[in-house]
């Protein structure tokens, strides 16, 4: 129990010391606040025009289409206040070899790698997609009781952490291929397979995204689970998925870090 | 006798390094045909180093000092071998081992850059499980012995290299370290600062008792550090034992440093030893260490001597005259 506190104690520990480096570049914050606060609204834009041309993308309506992209919009949020600037330190930590000074931390490595920084200027698009799943829910007429809600809950948790497990492990092969920081660009640049209805893939990219690299089922089942006709399949593998992806990450992770050759000093 | 905190034995680490021709031509070749060769960083080294020793680790660039240092420390997987570091195998990375080491790495750092060095203090406060006393005990003997009072509480990346590296060694010991492998702590730092962090590093060896490895570049450390040294080249250890040995096999000549109270002719000065330096009232020799003494009688004797002094040749250039003797041998 003493090791749970420890590391909740250090996870808020290291909001602390992010709010505290935030404030002192303020001016940044404010900026890059307003442009997450773009991309949203670009996005909704995007989408909006197309619902004016076909009222439902793969059988979901536009209220739904809007629910959809409020749970991802949470979602993407999350994966940019901790994944995105975390994995881009995680490989510049293997190029230039200050991942040694992680490494004789007495701490979980990969806990000091997911957690050690965030962005806090994605609240604001969290918030956003908060009010947008709230209020999406509402016009579509749907009435999840408390435990569809917390199902809901437990599969955008599960959702995120397939995302960074992912990611982690493209970032981990950093380990083989010099100068590898691009690898970091690969699931921000499968974020348009997240954000439409797992029923637009059919074929062999439903097989790819549905099975093997789910990354279709990360918006669609949680926001199926709040219109109550999820598939109880789909929870299940995105729920197994999560948890396989998770291991392979940790196992991949321990795995490269024997090959670590540091750099020269 | 007391048990050996490190023990270390027949230690290697192959890399596998790629060579690239140069040119653009073969930038391109390189595309789809790569010549990889191993490289020895170590090669075999064994080692014991017992509780409160302060060893240097000298060697030349890439002669394996730092690759040895990780590998004691569990970032590096040896290739083979056995290391054993206060009775734990590093690679283990066990959170106990971890508590009782420090790395310090002088061209490394883990201050946040962007918030003063007291937020990485308590951050390690919080990793380290160090009680709230003991942390407060600690933090405020280091800053009294590393005089830092006034900088723990600005912004990292507005102190000097100096003020920087006082706070990384504070970072690295707040935990009470029992083993402490340092990698050039000194470089880079002025020479006044320098001799104010090997002061703290003896204190801290002598009141904590803690064993310590040094790597270092400036011969001065070595000399005040270090009673005893292990040499490394291309890998191999060469040399494991006392400095003062070092000096007494491998330093032949010894400086004797004269001023005489009238001008002395150039030739009558040959026929004592090989003439460094001449300026009609002062000179500089190097004679046969063994025969410093005799000779220096003699110049007394012989000429009109106001002062005389005998030094030991430096020790960078004995430790040149190793590296030579060994690339001389191989």
């Amino acid at each position: 129990m003493s090791t749970y506190k420890k590391y909740w104690n250090i996870f808020w520990h290291f909001r602390k010391l992010e709010m505290m480096r935030m404030i002192e570049y303020r001016g940044d914050f404010i900026f890059w606040a307003v442009v997450s606060i773009l991309w949203t609204g670009f996005n909704f834009f995007f989408f909006s025009l197309i619902l004016r041309v076909s009222n439902t993308i793969a059988g979901w309506s536009t209220d739904e289409m809007y629910l959809l992209l409020g749970v991802f919009t949470v979602l993407d949020a999350l994966t940019w206040t901790f994944f995105h600037r975390n994995m881009h330190e995680y490989t510049q930590h293997i190029f230039t070899g200050s991942l040694t000074t992680l490494l004789t931390k007495p701490i979980n490595t990969i806990f000091l790698l997911t957690m050690g920084t965030n962005n806090y200027n994605n609240v604001f698009r969290f918030l956003i997609g908060c009010v947008v799943i709230v209020i999406s829910v509402q016009r579509v007429g749907a009435s999840p009781s408390i435990i569809e809600v917390a199902l809901f809950l437990l599969a955008l948790l599960a959702a995120a952490l397939l995302i960074y497990a992912i990611w982690f492990i493209c970032s981990t092969t950093a380990f083989w291929i010099e100068k590898l920081d691009n690898i970091n660009e690969v699931v921000p640049g499968l974020r348009r397979v997240m954000q439409v209805p797992r029923g637009v893939f059919a074929g062999a990219t439903s097989i790819l995204f549905t099975i093997i690299l789910p990354f279709s089922l990360v918006a669609s089942v949680p926001s199926e689970i709040l219109l109550q006709r999820a598939e109880p399949k789909w929870v299940v593998w995105l729920f197994v998925s999560s948890l396989l992806s998770l291991i392979l990450a940790h196992t991949f992770f321990y795995f490269a870090l024997k090959r670590y050759s540091s750099v020269g000093n | 006798m007391s048990q050996p905190v490190i023990t270390v034995a027949n230690l290697k680490k192959h890399f596998t390094v790629y060579k690239k021709q140069p040119g653009l031509l073969a930038s391109f070749r390189s595309l789809w045909h790569r010549e990889y060769e191993t490289v020895a960083a170590v090669d075999g080294v064994s080692f014991m180093i017992e509780q409160g020793e302060v060893v240097g680790f000298i060697g030349q660039n890439g002669a394996g000092k730092t690759t040895t240092l990780k590998m004691l420390s569990g970032l590096l997987y040896p290739t083979s071998g056995d290391i054993s570091v206060l009775g734990f195998n590093p690679w283990d990375r066990k959170s106990a081992f971890q508590k009782q080491f420090s790395l310090v790495l002088g061209q490394k750092n883990q201050l946040w850059w962007d918030l003063p060095a007291m937020e990485t203090f308590l951050l390690n406060q919080a990793i380290y499980d160090i009680p709230e006393t003991q942390f407060r005990k600690t933090l405020d003997k280091l800053v009294e012995l590393l005089d830092v009072a006034d900088c723990i509480h600005i912004q990292v990346r507005k102190l000097s290299l100096g003020q920087r590296m006082k706070c990384e060694l504070i970072a690295a010991l707040l935990h009470n370290p029992k083993v402490l492998f340092l990698d050039e702590p000194t470089i880079g730092l002025d020479v006044i600062m320098q001799k104010t962090l090997r002061d703290f590093i003896a204190e801290y060896n002598r009141e904590f008792g803690a064993t310590v490895i040094l790597t270092s570049h400036y011969m001065d450390d070595v000399k005040e550090l270090c009673k005893r040294v292990i040499m490394i080249d291309r890998g191999k250890k060469i040399y494991d034992g006392s400095l003062q040995n070092i000096i007494d096999k491998y330093a032949r000549n010894k400086t004797l440093s004269l001023v005489f109270s009238e001008s002395v002719p150039k030739k009558s000065l040959t026929t004592f030893g090989s003439m460094k330096e001449w300026n009609k009232t002062s000179a500089t020799l190097l004679v046969p260490r063994k025969e410093a003494t005799k000779i220096a009688a003699r110049l007394l004797e012989s000429l009109p001597v106001q002062d005389l002094n005998i030094e030991e040749a430096p020790l960078e250039a004995i430790i040149r005259e190793v590296f030579g003797t060994q690339a001389k041998a191989a």
